[in-house]
C-alpha cells in the first residue's frame, strides 16, 4: 500500500515498497474479458492507437545508446 | 548523446547521489537491490549518463510472463483455451533523476523507453516474447499509456499497482 512518508519541503512524499520479482498474474473479472485478452494477444492484428502510433514513431527515430567506455 | 554501463560496484558515488525523491520506491529499488540483483543474474540494470557523466536515468528488466490467473478459472469454471500462458520481459524499474527532467531540453524518459523497446524487440527476435509488462504505479500510469501500453488488470492485494502490457507485434512493420 502506498504510504505517507516523512514530510520534504512542507509536502508527504508518497511511499511504495519494492516490488519484487514475481510473473504476472492477470484476473478477469468475467470470461468475456478474458477472452477478449486472448483474442488481443493472438491476433495479428495492428491496433489503431495514438499512443502505439507515437511509439511507432519513436522507434523509427530512435538511436541506440552507446556503451559508455 | 546518452551513453549506457550495466550497474557495478564502480557507480556506487552515481547511484548514492540518484534522486527519485517524488517516487521514492525508484530510488530505493536502485540503491538497495538493483546491484544485487544483477549480479545474481536475476534483473538486468542499465545506467543513464549524459555528456557531462551525470547519472541521468536507469531501467531494469527481468523475463517474465503473462499467466492468466487460475483461481478465478477453477471458481467460475470458465473454460479456456490451451494458450493462457504469454511470454514477456518485464520492465520492473524504469526512472529519470528529477534534476534532469527539463522537457523543453531533452525528454530522457521517452529516451529509455526506447531503449527498453529495443532491446526487448532484439530480444523477441531470437526468444519467444509478446509482451513488454509492466506493475504501474498510478502516477506513471498516464506516461505509459502515452506510448500505447494498456491497462489490462488492477493488483489485489498489492495495493495501488497496475498491470500494464504492450504487444510486441503491435510494432512490427
Amino acid at each position: 500500500m502506498p504510504k505517507q512518508g516523512n514530510l520534504e519541503g512542507g509536502r508527504h512524499k508518497m511511499t511504495t515498497e519494492i516490488k519484487p520479482i514475481r510473473p504476472t498474474h492477470l484476473e478477469f473479472d468475467s470470461e468475456e474479458e478474458m477472452n477478449k485478452f486472448i483474442n488481443y494477444a493472438t491476433s495479428t492484428k495492428k491496433t489503431s492507437d495514438p499512443g502505439l502510433d507515437r511509439l511507432r514513431q519513436l522507434m523509427k527515430t530512435h538511436k541506440r545508446a552507446p556503451e559508455r567506455k | 548523446m546518452l551513453t549506457y554501463k550495466h550497474i557495478s560496484l564502480e557507480h556506487k558515488e552515481a547511484i548514492d547521489g540518484f534522486n527519485c525523491s517524488d517516487e521514492i520506491s525508484v530510488e530505493l529499488f536502485l540503491k538497495e537491490q538493483a546491484l544485487k540483483l544483477h549480479l545474481l543474474r536475476s534483473a538486468v540494470t542499465r545506467l543513464y549518463f549524459d555528456e557531462s557523466q551525470n547519472l541521468v536515468g536507469f531501467f531494469t528488466l527481468y523475463n517474465d510472463h503473462v499467466h492468466l490467473y487460475p483461481s478465478q478459472k477453477a471458481k467460475h469454471g470458465w473454460k479456456l483455451p490451451e494458450l493462457d500462458l504469454f511470454p514477456a520481459v518485464k520492465l520492473h524499474y524504469i526512472g529519470v533523476d528529477i534534476r534532469h527532467r527539463d522537457r523543453e531540453l531533452h525528454r530522457y524518459g521517452e529516451y529509455l523507453l526506447g531503449e527498453v523497446v529495443d532491446l526487448v524487440e532484439d530480444i523477441a527476435k531470437n526468444s519467444g516474447c509478446n509482451f513488454i509488462t509492466i506493475e504501474a504505479l498510478p502516477s506513471a500510469l498516464s506516461f505509459y499509456e502515452k506510448y500505447g501500453f494498456k491497462v489490462s488488470s488492477r493488483q489485489r492485494g498489492n495495493g495501488e499497482l497496475y498491470n500494464m502490457v504492450l504487444k510486441l507485434g503491435e510494432l512490427e512493420e
